[in-house]
C-alpha cells in the first residue's frame, strides 16, 4: 500500500518574510513591495510542497496571524485580548461577538493566495470549523448559542462560496481543536454536519477533511463516526497516542494519521515512523495510509518545518 | 520596615533608553535630568559615557547605570522589597540560555501576531557556563539598604519554552508509548535544569547573602498534568538551601491547577500571582465586584501558611489604577485571607512592556494605597 500525505494549518514564515511583515506594518515598505515578497514565499512553498509530492497543495496560510483572525472582519465581531492557544506558548486574539454577525464584504478570499492556488489541480483550503470558532470566542450578544452558530454559519458559507468559486479547491481541510480537546455534545456534531452538508452543496465533488488537534478528549472520539466528512485527521502527538488509536477503531472513514509532531524540533526518523504506521495499521486496518502533521506547523521555526515536510516526501516514496 | 502588606516588584522594567545603541543629544539630556530627579550620583560621568558612544562602547557601565536608575526609582516610589528591574537581562528566557551550555537557539517561533521569540533547543545535558545572576545581585546589594528579592527563571519554564531534542532522542521509541516517552524526556530535561543550572545559581546567590529568591514559572499551569513536575523541579532546585523562596505564576487559565501539588513544594513560602488583569475597574470589596480575585477563596482553603504576592496593577495596559481601586483590591484580599501579614502587594507581573513613566505611576499608586490602609 502506498503512503499519501498532506499538510494543513498555518505554516511558519521565513526570517525574510517576518521582516517583510514588520516593515510593512511600520510603514517602511510599500504595499507593492510587501505583496511582491509575500508572493515570492507563497510560490516557494507551493513549489516545495509540489516537489514533496503532497496529495494536496496549499499556500501555507502566510497571511493568517491565528486561525480565528480573518473572521473578526465579519460585522458584529471584534478583536479581543490575547489568549493562550491550548497548551502551547503561542497566543490568539479572542474574537468578541458584539452584535448580529453578518458578512458585509468577502473576507476569506483575501487571506488565500488565489493566483497560486488556482493554478493547481489539487489545491486545498484550511480553516477552523465554525464550532471551534464559536467556542474559542467570547459571546457578548447572543442569548442563544444556536442562534449565534446559525448567524456565523450564514456569513461563513457565503464567504466560503465566494472563495470556492474563485479558487476551485479539491479539498477543504477543517481544523477542529474543539472536538479534540473539549468534551463536546452529540448535538454539536449534528450542527457541524449541517455546515458540512451545506459546504458540499457549494461544490459536490469537493472532499472535506476535519483535523482534530490537541486530542485529550479520547472517550468521545467514537462519536465522530457520525460526522459527514470524507476524512478525519487525528493528532497523534499530543495526547496519549494509544488511547486515541483505541478510540478511533471502527470509525468507518478515511483516517489521516497526524504523526508529524508540530511541537517538537526532533525530525521524525522515517524508519521509526514506518514502524509506528505498521503498528497502528495492525490495529486500525486502514484502507489507505495517509500521513499528516499533528497541528499547525507554525509552532516551529521555518527551517525545521521544511525539514519535517521533507519527511513526508520520504514517506511518499515508500510502499507499506 | 512594617511587617504586613509589604510592597514589592515582580521583576522587570522596560530596558532603559540609555541601553539603546544610538541616542540624540536631547535624549541624553533627558536621561541626565531623569537621573537628577531620581537622585542618581555620578551623572557627569554617565553623560560623558553617553556622549562617547554609550551602550555600544560601554555596555557593562550602561547596564550598571540602568540598574542604578531602577533601584533609585523603586526606592523613591517607596517599595519595601526591590531588585534592579532586570536591566542587564534582555529577556527572561533568552538571557539565561546564553549561560547554559547545551542549549542553542534554533529559530524564531511565533508568540502572537508578528511577535516572535528565538527558541532554544537542548542538544546535550545542560551545564552552567557561569552563575548568571550573581553580579547583578552584588551590584544591587552594594547600592541599596532595602530588602532584595532576586527573580530567576524557573527550570520548568526554561524546559517548556525550549525544544527538547537531546532528551527526546534519548527517550522516543523506548517505552512503546509516545506520550509517556515525551513526558519522560521533559521530566529528565527539567530536573537536569533544576539540578545543574538553577540550583547552582541559587547556591552561589545564597552564599553571597541572598535572602529572598523568586522562582519565575509563568508556564507552570500551561499543561495541567505537568504541575507536579513544576513542584518536583522546584524541590530539586531548592532542597536544603536556607533562603526564602517565592514562586511567580501569571496569566494562568486557572490557578486552582496549582493545587494541591504546590503544597508539596517544601521550601516555598509565597506564591506571587497576577490578578488585576482579570479584575474589573469598579470600586468595592464584594465578591461580585472583585471577581478577578475569586481564587483567593480557594487559596485560603488550600493553605493557611503560604503568603500571597497579590497582583494589584495590570502590566498590559497604560491605565493607571486609582489608589481607591488598588485599596479595594487589597482590602478584599484582607477580607478573604484575614491575615495582612500573609499579603505582599505587587504588580501582576514584570512591567517590561510599560514605559518607565507609566510603571512609576502604577507603583506610586500601589504604595499610596498600602500606606492608606496601614494608617486606617
Amino acid at each position: 500500500m502506498k503512503i499519501t500525505t498532506y499538510l494543513f494549518g498555518i505554516f511558519p514564515k521565513s526570517d525574510e518574510l517576518r521582516k517583510n511583515f514588520r516593515e510593512f506594518i511600520k510603514g517602511k515598505i510599500s504595499k507593492e513591495e510587501f505583496e511582491q515578497n509575500l508572493k515570492k514565499e507563497y510560490d516557494f512553498l507551493i513549489e516545495f510542497f509540489e516537489s514533496c509530492k503532497l496529495s494536496y497543495i496549499y499556500d501555507g496560510m502566510l497571511k493568517w496571524f491565528d486561525l480565528l483572525r480573518p473572521f473578526t472582519n465579519y460585522k458584529g465581531i471584534e478583536l479581543g485580548t490575547l489568549i493562550r492557544w491550548f497548551e502551547t506558548n503561542s497566543f490568539y486574539r479572542m474574537p468578541i461577538i458584539k452584535s448580529k454577525i453578518e458578512l458585509e464584504k468577502p473576507v476569506l478570499i483575501n487571506y488565500f493566495y488565489v493566483e497560486g492556488l488556482k493554478k493547481s489541480n489539487k489545491s486545498s483550503l484550511t480553516f477552523i470549523d465554525p464550532l471551534s470558532f464559536i467556542k474559542l470566542s467570547e459571546n457578548e450578544y447572543y442569548k442563544n448559542e444556536k442562534e449565534l452558530f446559525y448567524d456565523f454559519l450564514n456569513a461563513l458559507l457565503k464567504d466560503i462560496k465566494i472563495t470556492i468559486d474563485e479558487i476551485n479547491p479539491n479539498l477543504i481541510s477543517l481544523i477542529s481543536p474543539y472536538l479534540g480537546y473539549y468534551d463536546f455534545k452529540e448535538e454539536e456534531i449534528e450542527l457541524l454536519n449541517e455546515f458540512i452538508n451545506k459546504l458540499k452543496e457549494i461544490k459536490k465533488e469537493i472532499k472535506i477533511s476535519i483535523n482534530l488537534c490537541f486530542i485529550k478528549n479520547f472517550n468521545k472520539l467514537k462519536k465522530l463516526r457520525k460526522l459527514n466528512v470524507d476524512m478525519i485527521g487525528v493528532d497523534l502527538c499530543y495526547g496519549d497516542r494509544e488511547e486515541i488509536i483505541k478510540n478511533i477503531q471502527g470509525i468507518n472513514k478515511q483516517i489521516a494519521l497526524g504523526l508529524i509532531d508540530s511541537n517538537i524540533s526532533l525530525i521524525e526518523d522515517v524508519n521509526y515512523l514506518l514502524n509506528e504506521i505498521k503498528r497502528i495499521n495492525e490495529i486500525l486496518k486502514l484502507n489507505n495510509i495517509i500521513i499528516t502533521n499533528s497541528s499547525d506547523l507554525d509552532l516551529l521555526p521555518f527551517n525545521i518545518a521544511l525539514e519535517k515536510v521533507k519527511v513526508l516526501r520520504s514517506l511518499n516514496e515508500i510502499q507499506v | 520596615m512594617s511587617d504586613f502588606l509589604l510592597t514589592q516588584e515582580i521583576g522587570s522594567l522596560a530596558r532603559h533608553s540609555m541601553l539603546k545603541e544610538k541616542l540624540s543629544k536631547e535624549e541624553i539630556d533627558e536621561i541626565i535630568n531623569e537621573g537628577k530627579d531620581l537622585g542618581v550620583e555620578n551623572l557627569e560621568y554617565l553623560k560623558d559615557l553617553l556622549l562617547k558612544g554609550g551602550y555600544k562602547l560601554f555596555p557593562k557601565e550602561m547596564e550598571n547605570f540602568a540598574s542604578l536608575y531602577a533601584i533609585k526609582l523603586f526606592e523613591k516610589v517607596g517599595l519595601d522589597i526591590i531588585f534592579n528591574g532586570e536591566q542587564p537581562r534582555m529577556e527572561m528566557y533568552q538571557y539565561p540560555i546564553l549561560f547554559i551550555e547545551g542549549i542553542k537557539p534554533v529559530g524564531y517561533v511565533r508568540v502572537f501576531d508578528i511577535q516572535y521569540f528565538l527558541k532554544g533547543e537542548i542538544q546535550d545535558v545542560p551545564k552552567l557556563k557561569k552563575p548568571y545572576h550573581l553580579e547583578e545581585f552584588l551590584f544591587v546589594k552594594s547600592h541599596t539598604k532595602k530588602k532584595i528579592k532576586i527573580p530567576i527563571t524557573g527550570p520548568y519554564t526554561l524546559a517548556d519554552w525550549s525544544f527538547n531534542l537531546y532528551y527526546q532522542r534519548k527517550w522516543i521509541g523506548k517505552l512503546n508509548n509516545y506520550y509517556k516517552e515525551k513526558y519522560e524526556a521533559k521530566r529528565e530535561f527539567t530536573l537536569d535544569l533544576a539540578k545543574n543550572i538553577i540550583r547552582e545559581n541559587i547556591k552561589v546567590l545564597v552564599e553571597n547573602g541572598a535572602e529572598i529568591i523568586q522562582i519565575d514559572e509563568p508556564a507552570a499551569t500551561t499543561i495541567p498534568e505537568e504541575v507536579p513536575l513544576v513542584v518536583e523541579a522546584f524541590n530539586e532546585a531548592t532542597k536544603g538551601i536556607n533562603c526564602k523562596f517565592t514562586m511567580h505564576v501569571c496569566f494562568s487559565k486557572d490557578y486552582k491547577l496549582l493545587f494541591p501539588h504546590i503544597l508539596e513544594a517544601k521550601n516555598l513560602k509565597q506564591l506571587a500571582l497576577e490578578f488585576a488583569n482579570r479584575d474589573k475597574k469598579e470600586l468595592g470589596i464584594d465578591d461580585n465586584i472583585r471577581k478577578g480575585y475569586s481564587f483567593l477563596k480557594d487559596f485560603s482553603e488550600y493553605s493557611d501558611k503560604l503568603e500571597i504576592g497579590l497582583g494589584v496593577v495590570d502590566v498590559h495596559v497604560d491605565y493607571i489604577e486609582p489608589v481607591e481601586l488598588i485599596k479595594d483590591r487589597i482590602s478584599y484580599a484582607i477580607k478573604v485571607l484575614k491575615d495582612p501579614e500573609r499579603i505582599f502587594v505587587n504588580p501582576d507581573c514584570g512591567l517590561r512592556t510599560r514605559s518607565w513613566k507609566i510603571a512609576r505611576a502604577k507603583l506610586e499608586n500601589m504604595v499610596k494605597a498600602v500606606r492608606f490602609l496601614k494608617q486606617s
